[in-house]
């Protein structure tokens, strides 16, 4: 629909009324429909065949809704620093005081059978 | 907005394979495309190189457009980033920016009135003022004739926010363009 298929609905001076942009108007500059629509056709049939789909294996997960996959994804990287956060802790921490002092469980093992 | 204007058929039928469903939707956003990339690298060649490659690319990716229903939005888009980067290359390869269409605002015909191109290198001045979303809701409002109701199913927004934008683009618009007129 061209500007001029407006019928009554023409440019005026008044704020919110239509802009006069028939300057922009491409059919004023550009080839016609034919040309462009022949031209860009031409060269999608030289690519051949239907848009491909994309092989990647997350494709899937790209459709679903942005701020979900989000949530997701914090919510999964904040598991995962608890878990790791959680495991250090226990590695970390000495089960004794023996432990903790650095006594070798061989000396303690043989004190502990005399007695 | 009827069933026969949406994209989506279009763009499944694309999908499957029917060159003839691409071909329509190549011929529906011909002009808006156009006009988006003309509005942004402001040379008529430039522009229509631009717009064809936008289409290609629409093509060659569009399994991975997730709205069908939003295709014109998405290709404009395309049409946005693609005329952005040929405006870079071409300012890379020139010490001035390219024009067919800017700014000799002396000129003027013979008789005194507007030149049509000094018109048109002023809207184009302007339209690189308002944002990328302003910007299509004024061409496809203003120069595509489309109704609000289509436009935010293009654009993807409610047809009061089209409604805004629009507003908000034309008053832009006519500031910019007064200036242009006092200098």
């Amino acid at each position: 629909m061209t500007f001029e298929d407006q019928g009554d609905d023409r440019p005026d001076s008044r704020p919110d009324a239509r802009m006069d942009l028939r300057a922009l108007d491409p059919d004023a500059y550009a080839g016609s429909e034919a040309r462009f629509v022949s031209a860009v056709m031409a060269r999608v049939a030289h690519l051949g065949g239907a848009p491909a789909i994309p092989t990647d294996p997350l494709y899937g997960l790209w459709s679903l809704p942005r701020p979900l996959l989000l949530a997701a994804s914090v919510i999964a990287l904040a598991v995962l620093g608890a878990a790791v956060g959680t495991r250090r802790a226990h590695v970390s921490t000495p089960a004794t005081i023996a432990d903790a002092t650095g006594i070798p469980r061989a000396f303690l093992a043989t004190g502990a059978s005399r007695q | 907005m009827t069933l026969d204007e949406s994209d989506e058929p279009l763009v499944r039928g694309t999908l499957a394979g029917d060159a003839t469903a691409f071909e329509s939707l190549v011929r529906r956003y011909r002009r808006a495309a156009l006009a988006r990339a003309l509005s942004i690298v402001g040379n008529s060649f430039a522009a229509e190189d631009v717009a064809q490659d936008a289409f290609v690319q629409a093509y060659e990716q569009l399994a991975t457009l997730r709205e069908h229903a939003r295709f014109g939005a998405w290709l404009l888009m395309i049409v946005h980033r693609r005329s952005l980067n040929a405006l870079r290359a071409e300012k890379r390869r020139r010490a001035v920016p390219l024009t067919d269409a800017i700014p000799d605002r002396t000129a003027r015909a013979t008789d005194g009135s507007a030149d049509p191109r000094a018109s048109r290198a002023s809207i184009l001045v302007a339209m690189r003022a308002l944002t990328e979303v302003q910007c299509t809701v004024v061409l496809l409002a203003d120069l595509e004739g489309w109704p609000h109701e289509r436009i935010a199913t293009t654009v993807g927004c409610s047809i009061a926010m089209s409604r805004r934008h629009l507003s908000d683009a034309r008053k832009r618009l006519r500031e910019l363009l007064a200036q242009e007129v006092r200098r």
